[in-house]
């Protein structure tokens, strides 16, 4: 038996060429979002990308369910579409909706991060006394509740500074030539300014944006997050995130996003009027008529 | 003449001067410019220019899915031959043409290495079909091994002289001036001490003499002398040709972890392709030559480690283009590198791969020597010179940029690049062309079970499992023994660190003759 003919293997060779010269272009327009259309036109799309923080949520796209998510692959990224305004809503039972309303450029991918809060998020009292024993064991008597004692303080502060945080960085900024404080995570910073408007300023690189500090045709330092909604008493962001913000109302704690893009989805923590929260190590504390809670999300 | 046989006898940089010193110098530098540059370019256009490195990544990922399959229909071919080949009664055939002038001069050189791995190499030489008295065997013992290791050599001569033509020790003298210690010094002593005592001595001529040179741990197959013999005869001009056998792991390859027979197995295929691309096959490790072309070359080269591929090299220039490798496609058994320790086995193949890659020593050789050698056609020079420094270049950098830099443009790309259509899509068409790619695994494990030799009992059945699954790990292998140790000894090379000689160690467990190559699945074929 002879050795593969020279000439055979040259056919090969040229074959596997032109399918690389052929395939290869069409790969890389594929992977770039070009796509043929119904009259065989190449045309640019775009797509959608939303990060969900929970398994089991649907995905609709102009209220069309597109999918929904499983324990191993909760985001969603939807592509092929073709250049325009798309609104997508994110549900599931038992938490509060999501929406946004998406631009698609051509070869661009749209990114959100959904805020999905639990309808009733479960709360955990926080006692001013729990019960302790003796060492024998024979009696029960009332003992100061640590978590309590080392939270309440926190609460103190009946003007919001964003100097005084508790056990948050901090950072100052230059506003209309004037110093002013922010609360700083991941190189984003809130602050108010003198009207009380709550602002988002981005403090990194300015090759390195967000995407949600941008828009179709730039980005943007400053966010305004909130101006209106009545006096705020207390803002944070939600722990471990900087996208989300926790505000406090005077109808109660809610939680909102920075984005510039519509709509704003402002979904309710706490709804209770008088309520106030602080951030203590990741961890969100309530504080209602006198009464703690914990939250868990 | 002898001025051209230093000439050609070139080792490294420094056994030139001046200008030639200087050029030589920068040939070195060459390979590992290449592949860092590559290497770089990568990084940088992920950082800076990311859609031009995703559509590298993509388009090179399709490539190398392309030239899986290319290689993979080269691989079958070659496994279909050499199962023919083992199926052929050579002796038979070999009746046909006049052959009982041949002589087989078998070198084996050795260091320290057990005594069982010799002696089953004896045996397999001794289980050969055909008259043992045509065998030549000298076995090349080391000075610097110690006087104990000469000793055994001589008992091992003792023990089996009568068995075939002639047998005699040769002891390699250690610190030799302008020699490496390695195989390559060792068995040019060898063929030199050889010739004065049995060819010259009886008058044999050199034309009719083919030397093998082999490693210790070769055991070859009952056929192989037969084989190569007809080869020998009936193909054109012998004298300036050498003869290439597949090289087996399979001595002790059912004991091996599963890295190590990956790896193994890995470099069985890479040589199985190569023979069906006789152009681009250069000799490795156990191959065949002429006495007649082997002396007036001055035998290997004493002063560098990659002795085996040089050769064929140095023939290449000194024939001035006219001397070619003719595959066997016929196959040889050898030691599959791992010793009790995985650690220790790892580190091992690491250092014989790293020995293996240290073949790009050849590039500069292979450049230097085109320039000065203008009789050979221009398109067969560059064309050499294409194929090693594309092969050197291919190994140190493409298991890289398709298993690491691949996702370089999502990690280091700017934020405007991660907003991308093409951003999200990189990972899965490269992943879904790569998963493609991997199909040809499917067709190496298949082939790889087909070269195993027969399970030994103290194994259970459910180890075939492993010898199919152990293919998902070749991903790793390529990056770890040898995109890492290419890049080592390209970078070696280009810095003047260069590499020594290293023994490969025999700790494996050491089969009796009939347990290993006279059982194997494979000589059952041929019996």
């Amino acid at each position: 038996m002879e050795g593969l003919p020279f000439k055979t293997r040259q056919r090969y060779f040229l074959l596997l060429t032109i399918a690389f010269v052929i395939i290869a272009p069409l790969l890389v327009l594929y992977a770039s979002g070009y796509r043929l259309s119904r009259n065989f036109e190449l045309i640019k799309t775009g797509g959608i990308y939303v990060e969900v923080p929970i398994s089991g949520a649907s995905f609709y796209l102009n209220d069309e369910l597109k999918g929904s998510g499983s324990l191993f692959q909760r985001n969603f990224f939807i592509q092929n579409l073709i250049p325009g305004t798309y609104t997508v809503r994110i549900d599931r039972e038992g938490f509060q909706d999501w929406r946004k309303t998406f631009t698609i450029l051509p070869t661009f991918i749209a990114n959100g991060r959904a805020l999905l809060l639990p309808l009733n998020s479960e709360r955990v009292a926080v006692p001013r006394f729990i019960v302790g024993a003796t060492a024998t064991g024979t009696t029960q008597h009332l003992l100061i509740n640590s978590e309590y004692q080392n939270a309440i303080p926190y609460f103190s502060n009946s003007k919001l500074n964003v100097s005084t945080f508790p056990l948050g960085a901090t950072t100052t900024i230059l506003y209309n030539n004037a110093s002013t404080t922010v609360r700083d995570q991941g190189d984003i910073g809130l602050w108010q300014d003198k009207k009380g408007f709550l602002h988002a300023w981005w403090l990194g690189d300015e090759d390195r944006y967000p995407y949600f500090f941008c828009d179709i045709n730039k980005c943007t330092r400053d966010i305004l997050v909130v101006s209106g909604g009545g006096t705020i008493g207390h803002f944070d962001f939600l722990p471990d995130n900087n996208q989300f913000v926790i505000i406090e109302w005077p109808d109660g704690v809610f939680v909102t996003e920075l984005d510039t893009r519509s709509p704003q989805n402002i979904q309710s923590l706490y709804p209770v009027p008088g309520a106030t929260f602080r951030v203590i190590n990741q961890d969100i504390f309530i504080l209602d008529g006198g009464q703690l809670f914990r939250i868990s999300l | 003449m002898a001025e051209k046989r230093i000439t050609l006898h070139i080792g490294r940089a420094r056994d030139l001067s001046g200008r030639h010193w200087v050029f030589y110098r920068l040939l070195e530098i060459l390979p590992a410019f290449l592949s860092w540059t590559t290497l770089l370019l990568i990084v940088w256009l992920s950082i800076y220019i990311p859609s031009w490195a995703a559509y590298l990544i993509i388009a090179f990922s399709f490539f190398w899915l392309l030239k899986t399959v290319y290689l993979s229909i080269h691989l079958r071919h070659n496994w279909k031959r050499l199962l023919r080949n083992m199926a052929i009664d050579w002796r038979e055939r070999l009746s046909h043409v006049k052959h009982e002038h041949l002589r087989h001069l078998v070198i084996l050189p050795f260091y320290n290495e057990p005594q069982e791995t010799i002696e089953r190499s004896i045996e397999a030489l001794i289980h050969t079909k055909g008259n043992k008295k045509c065998l030549l065997i000298v076995l090349a013992a080391e000075e610097r091994a110690g006087e104990a290791v000469i000793k055994t050599a001589y008992n091992f001569r003792d023990k089996y002289k009568e068995q075939f033509g002639d047998f005699i020790v040769t002891v390699h003298p250690k610190d030799v001036p302008g020699e490496m210690a390695g195989k390559g010094s060792n068995i040019s002593f060898a063929a030199e001490k050889a010739r004065v005592d049995l060819l010259d001595k009886n008058q044999i001529a050199y034309t009719n003499v083919i030397v093998s040179a082999f490693d210790i741990d070769t055991v070859v197959y009952p056929d192989y002398f037969n084989c190569l013999s007809w080869h020998f005869l009936t193909t054109e001009d012998p004298l300036h040709t050498s003869f290439q056998p597949v090289p087996l792991y399979n001595n002790n390859i059912w004991d091996a972890p599963a890295l190590a027979r990956v790896v193994a197995v890995s470099s069985t295929f890479w040589q199985m392709i190569q023979q069906e691309r006789p152009e681009k096959l250069a000799t490795f490790s156990s191959h065949s030559i002429s006495f007649e072309a082997l002396y007036r070359a001055n035998y290997w080269q004493r002063n560098m480690v990659s002795e085996d591929s040089r050769i064929y090299w140095n023939l290449f220039f000194s024939n001035e283009g006219n001397y070619r490798v003719l595959p066997l496609a016929y196959p040889v058994s050898m030691d599959t590198n791992f010793t009790n320790s995985i650690f220790k086995t790892l580190r091992n193949i690491y250092r014989q791969h790293r020995r293996w890659t240290w073949g790009v020593e050849n590039v500069p050789y292979i450049i230097y020597q085109s320039m000065y050698h203008k009789s050979i056609p221009l398109t067969k020079r560059l064309r050499a010179i294409f194929v090693q420094v594309d092969g050197f270049w291919s190994l140190a950098t493409h298991p890289l940029i398709l298993f690491l830099l691949g996702w370089l443009p999502i990690v280091l790309g700017s934020p405007a690049f991660h907003v991308t259509v093409l951003s999200y899509n990189l990972s899965s068409v490269a992943r879904t062309v790569l998963t493609l790619a991997m199909f040809g695994l499917v067709v190496s494990a298949v082939i790889s079970l087909s070269l195993l030799p027969p399970r030994p009992r103290y194994h259970r059945r459910e180890r075939f499992v492993f010898m199919v699954l152990q293919w998902i790990l070749v991903p790793f292998t390529m990056i770890i023994f040898s995109a890492i140790p290419g890049l080592e000894s390209q970078t070696r090379l280009a810095l003047g660190r260069y590499l020594g000689f290293w023994v490969t160690p025999k700790h494996a467990r050491v089969f009796s003759i009939s347990e290993s190559v006279s059982t194997s699945g494979l000589l059952k074929r041929n019996v």
